[in-house]
């Protein structure tokens, strides 16, 4: 019996494990489509990409706070009252450390064809806000954030 | 009965020790004859090289044949080429939706029905086109702004590579040379110009198409391959809708690295596998039911309606070195996925079947697609209904079938005097045990 003392003593002595990432809450970021270290802010300019396969994106990432990596995933962006992405992923966080994973490969294609079906995205939408609304559902939780930004032309879509 | 079935391997044996647990018997590729007419691409996607194969099926003459798709960088002679037929007809029959045959002895041994419920065994064992005649104004000579930067055959293909300022030029240009692009296609093509992209055109010389064996071969074109880099991995789908005659099916067969996972499409909806959308993993009674593929065709209608016509489904998704049940051709090899463009071997590919239906009104985006990241294996599976599998599947339209309402294999066995163990290795079940943890994440519904 003796020998199994100090084992029950270990046992007695440790402690709960921690609340996975700290207790964190789900919390979940927008960042910048080329740099996932750079968040969007409020007011940020958004250049509407002009896809050279057609088409014209937004590039954006996500900065996940979960244990879990895997995640599902709804990105919209709103403009002139109308939903011009609206994007569904169920994926797996990159660089995921246990806590933090981040994603910032996404890009959203700008349909413009709720608000004029004859109109190019950069002529309609150019200087006006975006409403960037990220929701993310993890297997501990839900999160969200709204950023507002104001799109840009790309430069090959500059008037001469 | 649409279903090309292949001979029956009714008395599938496995060997102690094989790596592949096998469950069940593959019958036949169901949905071949439903996406006959379907445009059928090729995607291999690692980092930011596509490789991208489509599947040139002509109903009319191959002479009117032309194709012109937009692409992000002018292409070189090695960046395109051709591949034969067959290899689209392996992809098809490796990942297309299964039926498969199962028997009492699959499931039950010595009296005891393996697994909880039995649904582990089937998861765990385991252009763009612009066709139209000739009818160019070839009598124009008015200078026009394009430039063709690269000119060469491939294959039964000539091709060119054109630059262009000026969408209306590139109209014509491509009127005169016999593309017959139609004038709605103008505003897209300015799309494309003022956001870079060159343009490869290919028309085919008739004397070099080839043609099947036989006495009377049948002229087929080649898939036509071509290999570029772009951030964006993105299909686009909407030139396709300009001169489309109504709704299209296009089958999506993606080959990325095993690490980024399954393909997904984030900007149309998806339909997942439930009793209320798309039957998968049930018994299905041709016979009672009307064939696999005018079920499939149906559910598929009724999905697109659901979804403001268009939506998605993945139907098969798996390591290509792998598959279970695997049809007569087996995985897919090495070779195989050379020709696709992959580099690296199957173990570290991951294989992905999507399916999509849209009409040209829904279809208003190019599709965005995405790596998952995720690890997954599933596939669209059907199974030959017999007596005794009710307990073990629910049958497709009708769902779990109550205990006494049919005749259970423990009831076979009892009738028969059969002994179920000398049918049956045991392991087979434990094996299914084993891996039904294999379930992939890409049954999880969305929303």
């Amino acid at each position: 019996m003796i020998r199994w003392l100090p084992a029950l003593a270990l046992v007695a002595c440790t402690p709960e494990p921690p609340p996975p990432c700290g207790g964190l809450a789900p919390a979940v970021t927008l960042t910048h489509g080329e740099d996932v270290a750079l968040d969007l802010v409020e007011g940020q300019a958004m250049t509407l990409v002009h896809g050279p396969q057609g088409g014209w994106h937004v590039l954006f990432g996500v900065r996940v706070v979960d244990p879990d990596p895997l995640i599902e995933l709804d990105v919209t962006v709103d403009a002139l009252d109308a939903r011009v992405v609206d994007n569904h992923y169920q994926l797996t966080l990159s660089e995921h450390d246990g806590c933090t994973g981040v994603r910032d490969d996404l890009f959203g294609f700008v349909d413009v064809t709720p608000i004029d079906p004859e109109a190019r995205p950069p002529d309609l939408l150019a200087g006006e806000a975006l409403t960037l609304t990220v929701g993310v559902v993890t297997s501990t939780g839900e999160a969200s954030e709204v950023v507002e930004v104001i799109a840009e032309r790309d430069p090959i879509d500059e008037p001469d | 009965m649409s279903l090309a079935r292949t001979a029956p391997l009714l008395l599938a044996l496995v060997l102690p020790g094989a790596a592949q647990a096998f469950c069940g018997t593959y019958v036949g590729e169901a949905g071949a004859e439903l996406t006959s007419g379907a445009s059928k691409v090729v995607l291999v996607r690692q980092g930011d090289r596509t490789v991208l194969t489509l599947a040139n099926d002509v109903e009319g003459s191959v002479k009117d044949f032309a194709v012109v798709i937009p692409v992000p960088e002018v292409l070189s002679e090695e960046d395109v080429t051709v591949l034969e037929p067959a290899l689209m007809d392996t992809l098809a029959e490796y990942s297309g939706p299964r039926l498969v045959e199962y028997a009492c002895s699959d499931f039950y041994w010595d009296g005891q029905a393996y697994g909880g419920g039995g649904r582990g065994c089937g998861f765990g064992c385991t252009e763009q086109s612009f066709t139209a005649p000739l009818s160019a104004d070839q009598g124009a000579t008015e200078v026009l702004d394009v430039t063709v930067e690269a000119e060469f055959a491939a294959g039964e293909y000539d091709i060119v590579i054109l630059s262009s300022e000026d969408s209306g030029d590139l109209l014509t240009w491509l009127t005169q040379e016999g593309y017959g692009v139609t004038e709605e296609a103008e505003t897209l093509l300015g799309e494309y110009i003022e956001g870079g992209s060159k343009f490869l055109a290919a028309k085919v010389r008739l004397e070099d198409v080839p043609t099947t064996d036989g006495f009377e071969g049948r002229p087929y074109l080649s898939p036509l391959q071509i290999a570029y880099e772009s951030e964006a991995f993105s299909l686009p789908i909407r030139l396709g809708t300009v001169n489309s005659p109504g709704e299209q099916d296009l089958v999506v067969y993606a080959v990325t690295d095993s690490s980024s996972g399954p393909v997904g499409i984030a900007n149309y909806d998806e339909v997942t596998w439930s009793a209320e959308t798309f039957d998968n993993d049930c018994l299905f009674d041709e016979e009672a039911q009307g064939s696999l593929d005018a079920y499939m065709d149906g559910k598929m209608d009724q999905a697109v309606e659901a979804h403001d016509g268009a939506a998605w489904m993945m139907t098969y998704t798996w390591g290509p070195a792998k598959c279970d049940p695997c049809p007569p051709g087996g995985p897919l090899g090495n070779d195989v996925l050379g020709q696709l463009g992959f580099e690296g071997a199957g173990e570290d590919a991951q294989f992905t079947r999507l399916w999509m239906r849209y009409t040209p009104e829904a279809a208003t985006q190019d599709l965005v697609l995405y790596n998952t990241g995720t690890f997954a294996q599933s596939q669209l599976r059907y199974i030959v209904r017999t007596d005794g599998l009710e307990q073990y599947f629910p049958v497709c339209e009708e769902g779990w079938i109550e205990e006494g309402g049919y005749t259970t294999c423990a009831d076979q066995a009892e009738d028969d005097g059969t002994d179920q163990a000398s049918a049956a290795p045991w392991w087979l079940g434990l094996s299914a045990l084993g891996l039904l943890t294999t379930l992939g994440v890409a049954l999880r519904r969305r929303r």
